[in-house]
């Protein structure tokens, strides 16, 4: 039911929806306060209002191709429906356009009226990226016969996950543009904020899978990934590569501020956040009300 | 709605003949190795020499608050006014597989279908067989043991209770009474 194709949709949605929101927020808050710190990393996040919808749009070819009938898609989008997959596809799809539609103004003549307008699509699309960091999560944690997957706090870690992995893209166009003015100055300032996304992701996959461990049927899937089946990917994967791994480059970084180990960190934790999506999806199981057993969650 | 229609089935009378299975496999055309829209069950307590199998048979539940149609984007599964049966329009089916995921029931599957490419599948009472409303689907006229029913739903309640039987639990209310064996 849940297959590779959906992972990567979660991965790279989240990811560019993540990215831009970063961006968003600092471009906005620059209309009315400019700090140089926040100049400064504006240089690095501003990579997120191109690659943001890039990226998504890059997850909604697979998440297409998932569909048994891809070609009848935009049956969803006449349809009155309050499914939260009518809600996303709307997102995802108004999304793209007014990121497009933003970046396509900003390069007409600036006068105040390009301006303006401008400045009201990237607030739609700020929306819309929350629309699509959230959905997912929530989408996935809202069916009890996936025990695993049916608490809030998977829509938590997905949200922390998009945005740490859409700030670690961030990070290598950082380092991609490493030579223009004022980049190298924004790295630390993306670096602190990037910390903290981390810890709390860390936080929230703790809690979730402590929560899990206790629950019973949830426990399954938790055992799977902490000792069992999944654990060489989650642990390898989702904690070195999502977290530690990044963790320790940004402290390293810290110490040492002329060094490049960040764009190591930053790797790693987009490959930690393909891992989170294969790992939740493939240790998760289903369980049909009738039996009590399990019925097939992945493939 | 009109009138909920349902299936009361009489586990104390099934003999796990499979007759109903092949029934519905062999009307709706459904190739092996692909689907199942109705499917016996077994239950085995206690240890030999005293055991007891139960066998039950039970397909889509055409439940009163069914997920797959709350959460189907298109619209594609749909739940019948007249007689509160679950049905779906392959014709907008996306595929998306949504209501796989909300039937607590692990009742939609998806099959390959040649030349199609996946479509989901379930037991519409054999409304696509030119089913009159009078007639009862062709795993109950099958049934060799009269342990399947189908009617309305006070009429299964009715069959149920005078074998002790009681209605499915679960929070989208199926429309399937069961009585088990003593």
């Amino acid at each position: 039911m849940v297959n590779s194709f959906i992972a990567w949709y979660l991965f790279l949605a989240g990811m560019g929806a993540g990215a831009f929101l970063i961006s968003a927020v600092v471009d906005l808050s620059l209309r009315r306060w400019n700090p140089p710190w926040l100049e400064s990393a504006a240089t690095v996040t501003d990579g997120g209002m191109y690659l943001g919808p890039a990226t998504v749009g890059l997850g909604l070819v697979f998440l297409l191709a998932d569909l048994g009938y891809p070609e009848r898609a935009f049956h969803v989008f006449f349809t009155p429906s309050t499914s939260l997959l009518t809600l996303g596809s709307w997102a995802i799809v108004a999304f793209i356009a007014c990121s497009v539609l933003a970046l396509l103004v900003s390069g007409l003549l600036a006068t105040p009226v390009t301006e303006r307008i401008e400045a009201v699509l990237q607030a739609l699309a700020t929306v819309f990226s929350v629309v699509v960091i959230l959905y997912s999560g929530v989408y996935l944690s809202a069916f009890p016969s996936v025990p695993f997957l049916n608490h809030g706090l998977v829509a938590v870690v997905f949200v922390l996950s998009a945005l740490s992995t859409g700030m670690a893209m961030l990070l290598v166009f950082g380092f991609v543009t490493r030579d223009g003015e004022d980049v190298p100055a924004g790295i630390p300032v993306c670096l602190r904020v990037d910390g903290v996304l981390l810890a709390a992701k860390a936080v929230a996959l703790a809690a979730l899978l402590l929560w899990a461990h206790w629950s019973d049927p949830a426990s399954l899937s938790a055992d799977a990934l902490l000792t069992g089946r999944w654990a060489g990917l989650f642990w390898f994967g989702v904690v070195g590569a999502g977290i530690a791994v990044p963790m320790a480059a940004e402290a390293w970084c810290a110490a040492h501020p002329r060094s490049l180990a960040y764009v190591i960190g930053a790797g790693a934790a987009i490959g930690g956040g393909l891992c989170l999506r294969y790992a939740f999806l493939l240790a998760a199981v289903r369980f049909s009300a009738v039996t009590g057993g399990a019925v097939t969650f992945w493939g | 709605m009109a009138e909920q229609y349902g299936f009361f089935v009489d586990s104390s009378r099934c003999v796990k003949c499979w007759a109903c299975e092949v029934a519905c496999q062999q009307w709706h055309e459904i190739k092996a190795g692909t689907v199942h829209r109705r499917e016996v069950r077994e239950e085995v307590e206690g240890t030999f020499p005293e055991v007891k199998r139960t066998f039950t048979s039970l397909s889509c539940m055409h439940c009163e608050n069914p997920l797959c149609v709350a959460n189907c984007p298109t619209g594609a599964v749909s739940k019948r006014e007249e007689d509160g049966l679950v049905v779906v329009d392959s014709s907008v089916c996306i595929g998306c597989k949504t209501c796989e995921q909300a039937c607590p029931f692990g009742v939609p599957q998806y099959a390959e279908i040649e030349g199609e490419g996946l479509r989901m599948d379930k037991c519409d009472g054999c409304l696509s067989l030119g089913r009159a409303a009078d007639e009862t689907p062709r795993c109950v006229n099958t049934c060799p043991t009269k342990a399947l029913h189908f009617g309305k739903l006070a009429d299964m309640e009715a069959l149920a209770s005078e074998k002790g039987g009681a209605r499915l639990e679960g929070e989208t209310v199926p429309s399937v009474f069961v009585a088990r064996r003593a």
